[in-house]
């Protein structure tokens, strides 16, 4: 039972840890790039491609599976001031537009990502529908997440934890 | 109301206001311009992947967060804060000016704000409120408006996203970035002396001057970075994006060889922390990106670059009005949100009216900066706030000094263009 | 009738006289019928994108830069190559003639784009520091020739004879001025606007890469049009190419004419013997693997 509960606890932390070894590879390849550049004089192309697609990943993984509702850039001026019951009608009128418009729009954006399989990267030569391929994923992690945000408005039991700002996580102001 | 258009910007602004992520929110205007236009839904999320895709500049944001956090992390705050104490300590107000001082260096690693008012900001309001000497809500107060000059004095953050939207160069913002952020520290050490004085605030015990050399030697390596930095970018050795992460680097080497405090387990944690950042800006960037589609294909760029010149304005009444225009927003956007959304629609209209764009996105930034200290929605307030557990009514009162302190500065940078351009002029700027 | 909307995109800026005459000699030329509206500095489709944007039906024109095909229509990468065409007329006649008819085809089928024509945006020649004049490819031995970083890019200078250096843009003057390189092979333009210029003594034109953009539309955009709108379109097209040939020729003309002005020793070398060495590096190498039998001796023979 311990055992379990512990490799929950660690299977739980999976996204996260996979998100900080994609921003940790963009910092030790970036490095990579400029010693080889400078003081190898061996310049690398596929640097470059990995660097921007790890950042590319690492922005669309994080928000879907890593970073809770405070981590969010909104503007809650409106929200934290109004009653709790508004703050619940609020959030399934959020939740279920944000959802019915990502779910009408899946298909054509399945479809876009199928389509980029004619085109490939330019060094490494990976196939783009690969490449976009976590957007799909993304596209459908905001469906769930913004109908469980509307079911929360209804069951009234979101945390303060999904709801309050954590200003530290917005680090770029 | 039928056209597309404004629909799209009405959902915007209610999925806004009802708490839904901005980014989220302008993915979701996107897609229903495209809709009711009767175009491929999929070309919002055709600009969101290539828009992350090809925005090489953009990778310098997760960077600069990851070195001013191994800053953070790196116990260099603490060291920084003791040299500043023997520095500036001994005059009025002393610890208020060492406040200032040491957001001045550690801006010099940072290009973020937020990160410098959660990194020194715990320690130095620690020092001012130990013995009752400062209240906290001064201490919050004076700690929020100094963090302001963190994305000021290169690196900066905001200046890598004023650069994207205005297509400048990242080295000659940064090179604009330095007098003004001095000329900040300089107005707001001059408030806080004032203010010392009226509010007779005790000098503080001097740090013996034995100190100083091995404080100096700590301070100097957090000082050369941005000469490493404007001096890399501009000699062509690195781009700006590597030098983000040559900075990321140099923090993690000083750290370990100066302090060797740093834990791969700490370091692991700043990795995680890090890549939250990175999605919370990069689903705003990613949002701004696909509503820029809309804005464009719309030509509302060009319509208001047109209806402001027709105004007849001269350039000083038209800067005054997009300082009260960005400063108002400022009092309900975040930082980033006012440099991603509003300023796009702005550029043509600023370089329509014949500013320059270097001159103009320092004016952006500094208001930006601004937004994040003025009521009701700042992020630095609500940061000190927690840290103080003081209520925002008492830090609101206390920062309105340092508010019209940095007015005045923002006026000097706004009018006085050469003031701000002479730096990127003397490494090569034609502008 | 309604009028046939056209959305167009490119990467050049606003402000740029190109950009300026592509609305006068293509959009204005087009007349009543149609409604160009063009979109500029990559603000409506990235760099690069325009090709896809098209085959998806959300853009109808691009003017496009030939390795934008070769992910699709590998053959196209025969066009990138070196000292394939011999100068500007050379090149304007290949264009003209009909042996890449072929290509183009293969082009619609596979791409489902038609290109409409291909304005000429300059050309690369030798620019560098030295004691003599470089004339053929052995007198490229040994000597430090930047080339931008990347792969097929680095190949070029390989070819040509040089000892290729992958130096960043940004980065080439200073190279120039400290000795890291003795040369770079960028055209006029670029080479006044870097201020090249000041720190080399040569150029050689070689004009080793003569470029032309490929002025698109998507294929169901132009098979929407009556034959009339066609012929109408084309024309624009060729008229279009015509003006843009001429600013970008008279640019050049007058960039070689002030730096021969200031000292700087501009002269014509051996092409011959380049191009000949060159094509036959190529022919050995994996770069001609997807060319078409045939067509480099084709292009080669225009107007011989
Ligand atoms: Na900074
Ligand atoms: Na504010």
């Amino acid at each position: 039972m311990q055992t379990l509960h512990s490799l929950w606890q660690w299977l739980s932390r999976l996204p996260q840890h996979i998100a900080a070894l994609l921003l940790g590879s963009m910092f030790a390849v970036f490095i990579l790039q400029v010693v080889f550049r400078y003081f190898l004089g061996l310049p690398v192309g596929w640097t470059v491609e990995w660097v921007t697609i790890a950042w590319l990943w690492g922005i669309l993984f994080s928000f879907a599976f890593v970073i809770r509702s405070g981590d969010m850039i909104r503007l809650d001026i409106v929200y934290s001031a109004v009653p709790r019951g508004v703050r619940r009608t609020f959030d399934v009128f959020a939740g279920l537009t944000c959802a019915a418009i990502f779910a009408y729009t899946l298909p054509a954006a399945w479809d876009y990502v199928q389509f980029m399989s004619i085109e490939r990267t330019a060094y490494m030569r990976w196939p783009f529908d690969l490449v976009f391929g976590i957007y799909i994923p993304f596209h459908v992690a905001v469906i769930i997440r913004m109908l469980l945000l509307a079911w929360g408005g209804i069951a009234g039991n979101r945390t303060r934890d999904e709801v309050d700002l954590h200003p530290e996580t917005h680090d770029y102001d | 109301m039928t056209d597309p258009f404004a629909l799209s910007m009405l959902l915007i602004v209610l999925l806004s206001i009802t708490g839904l992520s901005v980014g989220l929110a302008m993915m979701c205007g996107s897609f229903l311009y495209l809709i009711l236009k009767g175009y491929d839904p999929s070309i919002a999320s055709e600009q969101l992947l290539q828009g992350l895709y090809n925005g090489y500049t953009l990778l310098a944001i997760p960077l600069f967060i990851l070195a001013a956090d191994i800053m953070n992390i790196g116990s260099l705050a603490d060291r920084l804060l003791r040299f500043c104490q023997a520095l500036v300590g001994r005059f009025r107000g002393g610890l208020g000016h060492v406040n200032v001082v040491s957001s001045v260096i550690f801006s010099g690693m940072s290009g973020s704000a937020v990160a410098d008012a959660v990194g020194m900001g715990k320690i130095i309001i620690g020092l001012m409120t130990r013995d009752g000497k400062y209240t906290p809500s001064y201490a919050a107060a004076i700690t929020a408006a100094a963090a302001t000059i963190g994305p000021i004095i290169p690196p900066s953050i905001p200046m890598v996203l004023y650069a994207l939207v205005a297509d400048q160069s990242v080295g000659f913002l940064f090179a604009a970035g330095l007098a003004p952020g001095l000329l900040m520290a300089l107005v707001m050490g001059l408030m806080n002396y004032v203010i010392a004085r009226k509010r007779n605030f005790p000098t503080d015990e001097a740090v013996p001057l034995s100190e100083l050399p091995r404080a100096t030697l700590q301070a100097v390596a957090a000082l050369m970075l941005p000469v490493i930095l404007l001096g890399g970018i501009y000699s062509g050795i690195v781009t700006p994006t590597e030098a983000a992460a040559v900075a990321a680097a140099y923090a993690l080497i000083i750290s370990i060889l100066l302090y060797r405090s740093v834990s791969f387990r700490a370091f692991w944690s700043t990795l995680c922390a890090g890549a939250r950042s990175a999605g919370s800006i990069g689903i705003l960037i990613a949002g701004s990106i696909t509503f820029n589609y809309v804005i464009t294909r719309e030509d509302v760029p060009a319509k208001l670059a047109g209806w402001l010149t027709s105004l007849d304005l001269s350039q000083t009444g038209f800067l005054i009005v997009i300082n009260i225009l960005i400063l108002l927003l400022g009092c309900v956007l975040e930082g980033g949100a006012i440099l991603l959304i509003v300023v796009p629609i702005l550029v043509p209209a600023v370089q329509a009216m014949g500013i320059d764009l270097v001159h103009f996105g320092v004016i952006a930034v500094v208001n930006a900066m601004l937004g994040l200290i003025t009521p009701p929605y700042g992020l630095l307030l609500f940061i000190t706030a927690s840290i103080t557990n003081q209520p925002m009514r008492a830090i609101v009162r206390d920062i309105w000094p340092f508010i019209l302190a940095l007015l005045a500065a923002l006026g000097i940078i706004t009018f006085v263009p050469d003031f701000v351009l002479f730096l990127p002029r003397l490494i090569g700027y034609q502008g | 009738a309604d009028k046939v909307e056209l959305i167009y995109s490119d990467t050049v800026s606003e402000n740029d006289i190109r950009t300026t005459t592509l609305r006068e000699a293509f959009g204005a030329c087009l007349g009543d019928e149609f409604e160009f509206k063009s979109y500029h500095g990559a603000t409506l489709f990235k760099l690069g994108t325009e090709l896809t944007a098209m085959q998806r039906g959300n853009l109808d024109m691009g003017n496009l830069a030939i390795f934008d095909f070769y992910n699709q229509v590998p053959s196209t990468s025969l066009l990138g190559t070196p000292f394939l065409f011999r100068d500007y007329e050379h090149m304007r006649a290949v264009y003209d003639s009909d042996v890449l008819d072929e290509m183009l085809a293969e082009i619609e089928d596979r791409a489902k784009v038609k290109i409409l024509s291909f304005p000429y945006i300059g050309a690369r020649h030798l620019g560098y520091v030295g004691d003599a004049r470089i004339m053929t490819p052995e007198d490229l031995d040994g000597v430090k020739l930047r080339m931008p970083p990347g792969e097929g890019w680095q190949f070029v200078g390989t070819a040509m004879g040089a000892t290729p250096v992958p130096v960043p843009f940004a980065e080439v003057y200073t190279a120039l001025q400290t000795g890291a390189i003795d040369g770079q092979d960028n055209g006029f333009p670029a080479t006044r606007s870097m201020k090249f210029d000041e720190v080399i003594n040569h150029i050689g034109k070689t004009a080793h890469l003569i470029a032309a953009n490929e002025f698109t539309i998507s294929l169901k955009k132009w098979d929407s049009l009556t034959q009339a709108q066609q012929e109408k379109m084309q024309g624009c097209a060729d008229n279009f190419e015509a003006a843009l040939d001429k600013i970008t020729l008279d640019q050049e003309a007058e960039l070689e004419a002030d730096m021969a002005a200031n000292g700087l020793d501009i002269y014509t070398p051996d092409n011959e013997a380049f191009q000949t060495h060159v094509i036959a590096v190529y022919q050995d190498s994996k770069y001609s693997a997807d060319w078409p039998e045939g067509l480099v001796d084709a292009i080669l023979a225009v107007g011989k």
